[in-house]
């Protein structure tokens, strides 16, 4: 077991070298940097700066080395500092704005990761046993037309409905009174409530694809022959339904955290700016539009990385799970 | 063999056929759209604020009067060319137009506007005027103008509004002011300043004072206006005159808050979609299986490369980085789409790799090889024919979310501004706060569409489910 953690966590040194050039390169596509920018900012507004200031200024930020320099210099100061570089914008390290932002994107795709299983589950495999039933009908319609409505539609659609029929804002994370109030049971329970609504649009989203993949992998198992010789042999109909079956096709639902972590934290990046919560999302969205570079290229390493590591725990995750992967090929994912 | 099962699937199943249908009628819809609307369509009219400039602004449906019964004016708009009647009077020619107006009960229209197109002259420019006969027969005089007479150095015949019409809004021009102070106070005896005329031009227009005294009924009945041009010689004259009454509910899908007619965006945006679907589809879906076969066929370094660059690619969050690259490049669907196919293929690319290890171990494979089948002749004759199937399901799953994405960059202002999308539409809509201003026809049918184009695929792709994943296919139970 501790083998194969190993072995999967070495096969993903390559990729996270290579996720961090391409952040890397995001961060020097744009033309021009910020410095020269700056640099001709302050000349338009008057202010005298010679040359040598200039270089001065570019020197100071690190502009004025080649670009693989550069990429070390960032990379070393992640690695051995865990410092991620300096935001221009904000005037912040990136590490200190990342501090506030990532928990609760974090929170937020964790928990909707949670809800989508919790309610793709239980429907996928009573599709599976009931197949071609009224209420698997059902959940193949709203599956698919949740497949087929865009979240930020969902998500102002519905902010707006509840601000109109209950007078509750869903928008940002907490009520304004509770805004500068310190932690309490109170203000805990009004962030849980405005916490509903984005795991709701978020987490659903994914939740028509992973209906189908549960109720497909459970059909294909419950035709196998163990599960007749079983049935056979006068097991309970539920045991024999949990006990394998279910357990078999759980599977490759849990091998989809690797493309369904990706998707959320998209998902995110729209429905927070809807709804208003201080996340990654936006923070990432302004960044670009800033062009600083630093914290833009940052955050997109930070959150590819963090789906590298979702791969990483599922794969664990299903060695835990299935046997035959523990001991067998690896390659099945 | 299992392409006529897709067919069989498409063509005789309820939801196929369902499925087919409606999207059939989308690309005869789209067809139709793209051959009569012009082919500068995003940036000459609909980016072009002058183009809307007569149409009510963030009006709803027309349709809307029979779903309320609230009082809305009809937008209304008359262009005449040449006059009715032309008499001499001095030195001077007259030339009239009268135009009839018929207003409803209680539907003061939202604004008044006149414009004037191609006024030429030998000497003397043309004097305009514009005058409201009511129906309790007062006459109202609403504009006098003058056309701007020669500058220097430049020699006659002159030529003036041929490409920038003249455009006056009568329900804000301070010449219509003066000219309902004096109406006013000789027809009713009523003193009031232009500042308390100002915001209530149209109902002065269209009524007469209340019986309080400090407002106006709406009088309704049969309006004419009478608009004459005096000129010197002859020859001399305007092109055309165009009036337009702005309504409280515009065409079939309202306007936005710039007089855009929404139903115009909305169709548009159809051919839009689908090519981003169809267009992404096809291609992310191509690469992916031509990757994922040879991937899994030659093995070795390849499929290492291979594989690697998927994980990679696939465990980007493709959003953040579409949002980057499109600030880099600047919006231009053609990036978009591009960056879209680049993102979509590794999931597919992983799939079919897995396919192929499967069937080169089968017997078929086998048995080709040794009968010595070069390596892209097994692949292309015998093992892309059974993935075909998939990809073709592929296609048609990929296609919405394409779509889907594409909105959504749109919705972050990162659309393409010369080809509106839904996605735009919608974008707008928020921006100018129409979600809680309650401009449901701006923000509901544009999403709608959306569902419905998606929803259109998704239904195919529920049709010829059971043919690709053949362990689906369960008959029903005896029971």
């Amino acid at each position: 077991m501790v083998a194969y953690i190993v072995r999967r966590s070495v096969m993903l040194i390559p990729i996270l070298v290579l996720i961090s050039i391409v952040s890397f390169t995001i961060i020097e596509l744009p033309p021009g940097d910020w410095v020269t920018y700056q640099i001709e900012n302050l000349r338009a507004s008057g202010i005298q700066l010679n040359e040598e200031e200039a270089e001065r200024l570019i020197k100071m930020y690190g502009f004025d080395e080649p670009v693989w320099k550069r990429y070390i210099k960032w990379m070393r100061g992640i690695l051995f500092k865990f410092n991620f570089g300096w935001s221009f914008q904000w005037g912040k390290t990136v590490n200190e704005l990342l501090g506030e932002r990532l928990p609760l994107t974090l929170l937020i795709s964790i928990l909707a990761l949670i809800v989508s299983w919790v309610v793709a589950i239980p429907i996928g495999i009573y599709s599976a046993t009931h197949q071609y039933s009224v209420l698997d009908y059902i959940f193949t319609f709203f599956g698919f037309l949740g497949l087929a409505t865009p979240a930020f539609l969902l998500a102002m659609v519905l902010a707006w409905n509840i601000f109109k029929y209950t007078e509750f804002s869903p928008l940002g994370l907490f009520s304004i009174e509770y805004m500068d109030e310190p932690m309490s049971a109170e203000k805990f329970v009004d962030m849980l409530k405005h916490l509903v609504l984005p795991l709701i649009i978020i987490g659903l989203n994914g939740t028509g694809a992973l209906i189908r993949v549960m109720r497909g992998n459970l059909l294909d198992e419950l035709k196998k022959q163990y599960v007749i010789t079983a049935r056979a042999k006068g097991v309970n109909e539920m045991r024999l339904l949990f006990k394998y079956p279910v357990r078999m096709s759980m599977n490759p639902v849990i091998s989809t955290i690797g493309w369904v972590l990706p998707g959320i934290f998209s998902g995110e990046v729209l429905v927070s700016l809807i709804l208003g919560l201080q996340t990654t999302g936006p923070l990432l969205l302004r960044a670009v539009l800033a062009q600083d570079m630093f914290l833009a290229g940052s955050i997109v390493m930070i959150l590819s990385v963090l789906t590298v590591l979702g791969t990483l725990l599922s794969d664990i995750l299903l060695a835990v799970l299935d046997p035959r992967i523990r001991y067998g090929g690896a390659s099945a994912r | 063999m299992r392409i006529r099962q897709i067919r069989d699937a498409l063509l005789k199943t309820p939801v196929g056929l369902l499925g087919l249908l409606s999207l059939s009628a989308q690309v005869v819809l789209s067809v139709w759209v793209v051959a009569s609307y012009p082919d500068d369509f995003g940036n000459r009219v609909w980016s072009n604020p002058i183009h809307w400039v007569d149409n009510p602004k963030a009006a709803p449906p027309a349709w809307i009067r029979r779903v309320d019964s609230q009082p809305r004016a009809d937008h209304w708009q008359a262009v005449r060319g040449e006059p009715e009647t032309v008499e001499e009077k001095g030195r001077n020619l007259i030339a009239s137009w009268n135009i009839p107006y018929t207003m409803e009960p209680e539907a003061v229209p939202a604004f008044l506007a006149l414009t004037v197109r191609d006024v030429r002259f030998e000497e003397r420019a043309p004097l305009l005027a514009l005058t409201l006969i009511r129906p309790d027969e007062t006459r109202v005089s609403v504009l006098r103008h003058a056309v701007r007479g020669p500058r220097e150095g430049e020699e006659g015949p002159y030529a003036r509004h041929f490409d920038d019409p003249l455009r006056i809004q009568l329900s804000a021009d301070e010449s219509t002011l003066s000219s309902l102070q004096e109406f006013l106070a000789e027809e009713y005896g009523l003193q009031m300043d232009a500042e308390e005329i100002r915001p209530r031009v149209m109902d002065i227009l269209f009524g007469v004072p209340d019986a309080a005294g400090d407002g106006f009924a709406p009088m309704s009945g049969e309006y004419t206006f009478l608009f004459q041009t005096a000129t010197r010689a002859e020859g001399d004259g305007i092109g055309s005159v165009e009036l337009v009454a702005g309504g409280d509910a515009f065409g079939r899908m309202g306007t936005d808050s710039i007089g855009r007619d929404l139903a115009q965006g909305l169709l548009y945006g159809l051919p839009t979609a689908l090519v981003i679907g169809v267009v992404v589809a096809l291609l992310s879906t191509s690469i992916g299986t031509v990757l994922g076969m040879t991937s899994g066929y030659l093995g070795g370094t390849v499929d290492t490369v291979i594989q690697r660059l998927s994980d990679i690619v696939a465990n980007i969050p493709v959003l953040p980085l579409l949002i980057f690259l499109l600030f880099i490049i600047g919006p231009n669907l053609t990036v978009i789409i591009g960056i879209l196919i680049a993102f979509s293929w590794p999931g597919l690319a992983i799939q079919v790799r897995v396919m192929v290890l499967h069937m080169r171990s089968s017997q078929l494979i086998e048995a080709v090889q040794s009968l010595g089948s070069s390596r892209w002749r097994v692949m292309y004759r015998h093992i892309l024919p059974q993935i075909m199937p998939y990809f073709l399901a592929q296609i048609i799953f990929t296609a919405p979310s394409a779509i889907l994405a594409e909105a959504g960059l749109s919705f972050l202002g990162l659309g393409d501004p010369s080809i509106p999308t839904w996605g735009q539409i919608l974008e707008a809509g928020f921006r100018t706060g129409g979600v809680y201003v309650g401009y449901w026809w701006w923000i509901v049918p544009p999403g709608l569409l959306i569902v419905m184009v998606a929803s259109t695929f998704m239904l195919l792709s529920l049709a010829i489910e059971p043919v690709v994943n053949p362990r689906l296919r369960q008959t029903r139970r005896a029971d």
